[in-house]
């Protein structure tokens, strides 16, 4: 009964490419603990595989009365600035379009279990999220989730962020066309992807299929791409509307139209040519201004438009872009039960507020899709184990998650709809209410945020509760108003495009900070996100709930016919409001009423003192100090290798290992280097050696030739004490690229 | 089974007597005022969810939720780590067993001992779940004899004269789980007490 290890378990069921890569990972880890690794470059490898640190890994904690040290077994190891190895981390993990199977949903429960909480977090980008992971584990994590296809890589970092689609693409009756099939090709292109890796910050890209509506939001995000349709020389054309340059964050832009058409053949190289200009010409230094839209502000779109397409007409072909359109239906969903029609009444209690709320009529008659709301976006391991089996049963075990981190279910046949809604009740997961005004949408906040300042969760379960505890009395004008809570002004939790938005702030009040939250109105869900609400008032957390109140109750009073609540807003004007919600913002004395000195779920007294340094814009680390990092692993795994006796391999690693260390420094000229020994040699000795930018101040152009040896064949003579040398050599040969990198400065113009 | 990932769980006697809410402040004083020997994390609110981890208690080892799972309210003990230096020493499966209900009844003592809970958390003594939560570990009934092998001294010690049944109840999820149910209804500080009379005071104390 003894344990293998996963690594042996699952020997041969990943793709060879993951299984490298995670290894690779693993070695890293290995190099961290022996203080072998610089903790920035660390930081954003571990971040690239979504890898991230969660509150409280700095090694202190405010226990309510002071700040105490966590003193984790580890002792000084870290796994990033400031960032204490031993400490709980979060997992992301990246679903592209939100598209998950029955297999992918239980491994997905399983390791909740075993590695996390038994909690399995949604986000806002549908993505999945472990909580309480330690980083010791996170290899076996990953290669469990390879083994069902599925990669974290990229999924935090400097990098493309998860690629987010419509969860109705494909059976919405406003779309274009499925724009599923796009998603996962340009998720996959650029994944890994040279042109995207030098980037000062992460870069996110969603898709629409219509413009008229939001789930693809395709207006907040960096590259936004919506699906339409043009007819040329009689031929219906598919193509994408170009957005580029939106984003939430701090300071919230709407994204610009870079080019109306882009045809279906066009958007993966128009892609990438949006990277290579990012990559070049992104700020890299300040990162409060290193997302694309200020680029494009910065230049303006004309500007920007010109670049990229002078980048398009430069770019080397590649059979990628075009490949996938050979077998668009590859991520087609058939349905597995024969359509049908609503059977008769009587129908199990609860399920006719269900049906209104949460099911819709998909494009193809008979079948249907069902939302499983999950409050603040988690289910237990057991619920996600239960819906996978649901999901074999009626639609051939098939989800997609839902930037309002919900899960839905499509091809329903709705002669099932009775028989879904009561196996889904039988484990909590047919609450009705989606996307109505208690399908509150949070960020992780205080919970487990370094950054967080107020509990947007706390606020949003006691938010849900209240709304729930009174349901069937709210008037139908609010029902479907769409609160969204961030625990700052980050915005994780999209709370510009909330009809009601909140993100944390704190005030002091008595000598004591006070948790807040300050009120945003006038964001548009609808039409992609197009409009982005703006800060009324402050108001403590406990008294967001009256605010609510307040807001909902003025909305139902003083409208007018069909008046939307983006248009009362508007025309109420946020002077009103402000005065409306006056006396609310009122903090009383400790003394008076201590509850306003603690926030929602948490009894402890509040306090700033645990923010930490958030990860959300990862390291800047080049293309170069990767390289340089990747170079010192391999020259370890000749070591590796030399004491395993494996004389022939321990010399081509160590060979390797320079000219990893070689490529690193021509990419500081030329991105597009050649993966060929004899072509790196070639290139480095050209820019390197020839201008002797290589030649160290004393020693001259003798580590150069250490590479030039080994290339000229001196890598052949493999016996130990040669190989022992040449191990040397490289470590001396990369000691001598980061004095060279040093050198030459931060970055030179390419 | 080498495995150190293992879930204990003892259920409440009356559970309607108690609301998940009043194991929050709980959790925290217990942060603040060091009560268990080990280190304490954070407290994490899962009342929203369906039968799931309801109020956990993080540690760094271990974690500790008032659990839910299917529909019964319980603390849940589930060790992750064997870093406490009087854990790291474990040597054997029986030792880890024993290890795991001392920290597991430990807790229970200290809720049953509350005061803020006024005596409302009584915990059942004639049942507990035990679960190997790693799936390197397959449910097989070779698997489970095993477990039983380990675990037959700890129970001997733990229910002294009694009848004593160990049932397989795990392999839906793939995880080895057993359910021991005694004619013994004795209370979590007698039966902690019987665990540390044990006369075999080894390094696997919590
Ligand atoms: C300065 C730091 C950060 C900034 C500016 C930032 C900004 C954002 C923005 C604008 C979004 C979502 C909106 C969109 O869809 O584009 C987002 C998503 C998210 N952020 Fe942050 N964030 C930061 C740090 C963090 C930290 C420290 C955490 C906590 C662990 C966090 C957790 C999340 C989550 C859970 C999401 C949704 C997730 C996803 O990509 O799947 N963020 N962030
Ligand atoms: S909005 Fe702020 S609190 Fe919320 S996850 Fe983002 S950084 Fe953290």
């Amino acid at each position: 009964m003894s344990a293998s290890s996963w690594k042996e378990r699952l020997k041969g069921r990943l793709p060879a490419a993951l299984e490298e890569e995670i290894t690779i990972f693993e070695t890293q880890l290995t190099l961290k603990r022996q203080d072998k690794i610089d903790d920035k470059i660390f930081a954003e490898t571990r971040l690239r595989r979504g890898v991230y640190g969660q509150r409280y890994d700095n090694g202190q904690r405010h226990d309510g009365v002071e700040t105490r040290p966590l003193n984790y077994p580890c002792e000084d190891l870290t796994k990033g600035p400031q960032t204490v190895w031993d400490a709980p981390g979060m997992q992301r993990i990246k679903i592209p379009f939100g598209g998950l199977n029955a297999e992918q949903m239980e491994t997905l429960a399983d390791l909740a279990e075993e590695y996390s909480d038994a909690i399995c977090h949604v986000t806002t980008r549908q993505d999945f999220q472990l909580h309480f992971v330690h980083i010791d584990d996170t290899p076996d994590l990953m290669r469990r989730l390879a083994a069902v296809g599925i990669t974290t890589q990229e999924a935090c970092g400097n990098v493309v962020r998860n690629v987010t689609a419509c969860p109705l693409a494909g059976v919405c009756s406003d779309e274009s066309f499925d724009v599923t099939p796009y998603a996962h090709a340009l998720a996959y292109f650029l994944l890994n992807h040279k042109d995207a890796q030098d980037f000062g910050r992460k870069f996110k890209i969603a898709f629409s299929g219509c413009t008229d509506h939001a789930c693809g939001l395709a207006n907040m995000h960096d590259l936004g791409l919506i699906a339409k349709t043009r007819v040329e020389n009689g031929q219906s054309q598919r193509g994408f509307t170009f957005y580029v340059g939106g984003g939430l964050g701090a300071v919230p832009h709407q994204a610009q139209v870079l080019d109306d058409f882009v045809a279906e053949e066009e958007i993966l190289p128009l892609a990438q040519a949006v990277c290579r200009v990012f990559a070049r010409l992104g700020e890299k230094k300040n990162r409060a201004r290193a997302r694309l839209k200020f680029l494009v502000a910065k230049l303006g779109i004309e500007e920007f438009r010109r670049l990229v397409l002078e980048e398009r007409a430069i770019l080397p072909p590649d059979e990628r872009w075009t490949l996938y359109m050979d077998n668009l239906s590859a991520t087609d969903e058939a349905p597995t039960r024969p359509a049908g029609t609503l059977p008769e009444e009587p129908h199990p209690d609860g399920f006719a507020d269900w049906m209104a709320s949460n099911v819709m009529f998909q494009s193809q008659p008979g079948y249907a899709v069902a939302t499983v709301c999950l409050p603040l976006g988690d289910l237990t391991s057991a619920q996600l184990r239960t819906l996978a089996g649901i999901t074999c049963r009626y639609n051939g075990g098939r989800a997609r998650t839902t930037v309002e981190q919900n899960i839905v279910l499509r091809w329903i046949s709705q002669a099932d709809l009775p028989g879904l809604y009561t196996d889904l009740a039988a484990v909590g997961l047919a609450q009705s209410g989606a996307s109505t005004l208690r399908d509150i949408t949070a960020c992780p906040g205080t919970d487990t945020c370094k950054l967080g300042i107020s509990s947007s969760r706390g606020l949003a379960a006691e938010l849900r509760q209240r709304v729930s505890a009174c349901n069937g009395q709210i008037d139908p004008s609010v029902q479907d108003l769409k609160i969204k809570i961030s625990g700052c002004f980050n915005s994780c939790g999209q709370h510009h495009v909330a009809d009601i938005g909140f993100y944390g702030v704190s005030r002091k009040s008595d000598n004591h900070a006070v948790p807040h939250f300050q009120v945003v109105l006038g964001g548009q869900w609808t039409e992609n996100a197009t409009a982005y609400g703006l800060a009324v008032a402050a108001v403590p957390s406990k008294r967001v709930p009256e605010a609510v109140e307040r807001i909902t109750d003025f909305y139902v009073a003083e409208r007018e016919p069909e008046e939307t609540f983006q248009a009362f807003i508007k025309r109420a004007g946020k002077a009103k409001i402000r005065t409306l919600l006056q006396d609310l913002t009122k903090v009383p004395a400790y003394a008076q009423d201590s509850s306003y000195y603690s926030d929602w779920g948490d009894p402890r007294e509040y306090s700033l003192g645990d923010m930490g340094v958030g990860e959300c814009a990862g390291e800047v680390v080049s293309l170069t100090e990767f390289g340089l990092a990747s170079s010192e692993r391999q020259v370890f795994e000749a070591q590796v290798d030399l004491d395993n006796r494996d004389f022939d391999k321990a010399s081509q690693t160590a060979f390797q290992a320079m000219l990893e260390a070689a490529k690193a420094l021509i990419q500081v000229y030329n991105i597009d280097v050649i993966n060929d020994a004899d072509q790196i040699v070639e290139e480095f000795r050209r820019r390197f050696y020839d201008t002797e930018l290589f030649h160290d101040p004393y020693a001259g152009a003798k580590f150069a030739n250490y590479l030039f040896h080994a290339a000229n064949g001196g890598r052949t003579d493999t016996s130990p004490a040669a190989v022992h040398r040449r191990i040397e050599e490289a470590q001396l040969f990369i000691e001598a690229a980061y004095s060279c990198y040093n050198r030459l400065g931060q970055r030179q113009p390419m | 089974m080498e495995s150190v990932k293992v879930d204990l769980k003892l259920f409440l006697q009356e559970p309607a007597e108690v609301e998940l809410e009043d194991f929050i402040p709980v959790f925290h004083d217990w942060i603040q005022h060091q009560r268990l020997d080990e280190l304490l994390i954070d407290v994490v609110d899962y009342r929203h969810v369906h039968d799931g981890p309801g109020v956990m208690l993080i540690a760094h080892d271990a974690h500790y939720a008032m659990d839910m799972a299917d529909g019964r309210m319980g603390l849940l003990y589930s060790r992750r780590r064997e870093t406490h230096p009087a854990r790291n020493a474990i040597q054997s499966v029986t030792e880890r067993l024993r290890s795991v209900l001392r920290c597991a009844l430990e807790a229970c003592r200290l809720l049953e001992a509350e005061p803020s809970l006024q005596g409302r958390v009584k915990f059942r003594g004639d049942e507990v779940l035990l679960r190997i939560n790693d799936r390197l570990v397959s449910p097989t009934p070779v698997a489970f004899d095993d477990l039983q092998t380990h675990l037959r001294p700890v129970l001997e010690r733990l229910y002294p004269d009694c009848q004593v049944d160990v049932q397989s109840c795990g392999g839906s999820d793939s995880r080895l789980a057993v359910k021991i149910t005694a004619s013994d209804d004795s209370n979590v500080g007698t039966l902690y007490s019987r665990l540390d009379g044990s006369g075999v005071r080894t390094a696997a104390g919590s």
